[in-house]
């Protein structure tokens, strides 16, 4: 058995190497997870696999609803006011710089006027939905594995493996998951990924009657998707989260959280 | 090595054999095929029937509907936005008429006139003081040809 002798100067001296040996260490691993953190933000896979993302134009959104009711018809989401996988909000600065945000029924039967014409100094619609993260935050506080993120890209809900914690819920910064009501698991937009692999639009996409909404491949350098965001100026929500969120928005004020 | 610790690690080893059988049998085969998840989870979520269909399966049977609406100024809206979802509708064994949304409040989700709603993207008017006498806006304009109808 080896005794440390605090009084010999040799041990001692051995201890001050170590312990500097130790605090060394940790410094520099905290130091490179950092920056293995920035590295991670920009490191989104490259290849020919699919790489799905969505663009919105909000130039082009006039709140119609069509994308909620299509949503919730071809996902069968619960139709109650307070379960959606997409939805609209009215966003509206009045001449006197307070903001009112509105989504009355997530937009599903359009929107009606609330405040006086003569009041408003700007108002547009913002269309919400699973942000697809490549760098998720839902995903990273699911414990069973029952959120996770596809090849494609594709942020999806293994129904048998989830029990119904939400945790996720609460770390989605978006607020795009909820607990269905009758199968008491989360839900959440799967890009209609059933659509997608059979080649057709995601149902939002496909009922926009503006073609407000994009879907794409952002890894098709000749695909409609990339074009949009190459001839627009284009933000996603909430970027310093680090979430990596393919949803590209056209147009966003900063009022929009 | 004392005996007593000898003890105790063979215990340990025996709790650690038992987790991995116990392991084996609870995760499920397909788990950590792609990543940290059941790769059986994406086939069963591609099983969800798509009930809105291909615009080109409505132009299958509606072919001259289709070619007029998309000459017209609701060349982009597609079939199923008003219609509905078409899945049924070409189902053989259980078809099903599609039901219209031809109501004056429908049309107004996006015609009527609304603040935030981009003047250059749609044709809006005041429903309260258009026409109010008019039970359905489509008397007078033909949704597949919205403006060529009235003279």
């Amino acid at each position: 058995m080896v005794r440390f002798r605090l009084n010999d100067p040799k041990s001692r001296r051995k201890f001050l190497k170590d312990s500097g040996k130790v605090a060394g260490a940790i410094l520099l691993t905290s130091m490179a997870g950092s920056v293995n953190g920035l590295l991670f933000a920009t490191k989104e896979p490259k290849g020919d696999e699919p790489w799905y993302g969505i663009g919105i134009d909000i130039e082009k959104c006039i709140g119609c609803g069509n994308c909620v009711k299509a949503c919730k018809i071809e996902n069968d989401v619960p139709l109650e006011p307070f379960f959606f996988r997409t939805w609209v909000e009215q966003y509206t600065i009045k001449n006197d710089g307070t903001l009112v945000v509105e989504s009355p029924n997530g937009g599903f039967d359009g929107f009606s006027q609330t405040v006086a014409e003569e009041d408003i100094f700007k108002s547009f619609f913002v269309p919400k939905m699973c942000n697809h993260c490549y760098n998720s935050p839902c995903e990273k506080a699911c414990p069973t594995g029952a959120s996770y993120r596809s090849p494609e890209g594709v942020v999806l809900i293994d129904e048998k493996y989830c029990i119904g914690c939400r945790y996720c819920i609460q770390a989605c910064p978006y607020g795009c998951r909820y607990v269905h009501p009758v199968k008491k698991v989360v839900d959440k937009c799967t890009l209609c990924y059933h659509r997608i692999t059979k080649g057709l639009n995601p149902a939002c996409v496909a009922n926009c009657p503006t073609g407000a909404r994009i879907f794409g491949d952002l890894h098709d350098e000749e695909g409609e998707l990339v074009a949009f965001l190459k001839e627009h100026y284009c933000h996603v929500l909430k970027p310093h989260l680090n979430t990596g969120s393919k949803l590209f928005y056209n147009g966003l004020s900063q009022e929009v959280r | 090595m004392p005996v007593q610790l000898q003890r105790i690690f063979l215990v340990f080893l025996g709790f650690i054999v038992l987790f991995f059988i116990a392991k084996h049998f609870l995760t499920a085969d397909t788990f950590g095929q792609y990543g940290h998840y059941r790769g059986a989870s994406l086939e069963e979520n591609k099983q969800h029937v798509a009930k809105y269909v291909d615009q080109e399966t409505c132009a299958d049977c509606h072919q001259e509907i289709v070619d007029l609406a998309e000459q017209g100024l609701h060349d982009i809206v597609k079939c199923q936005i008003c219609h509905g979802p078409g899945y049924l509708h070409i189902d053989t064994t259980n078809y099903t008429e599609l039901k219209v949304i031809d109501t004056r409040k429908y049309c107004g989700t996006c015609h009527n006139l609304h603040p935030a709603r981009p003047a250059d993207e749609v044709a809006q008017i005041r429903l309260t003081e258009h026409k109010e006498d008019e039970d359905k806006c489509i008397n007078c304009h033909n949704p597949h040809e919205p403006w060529l109808d009235l003279d």
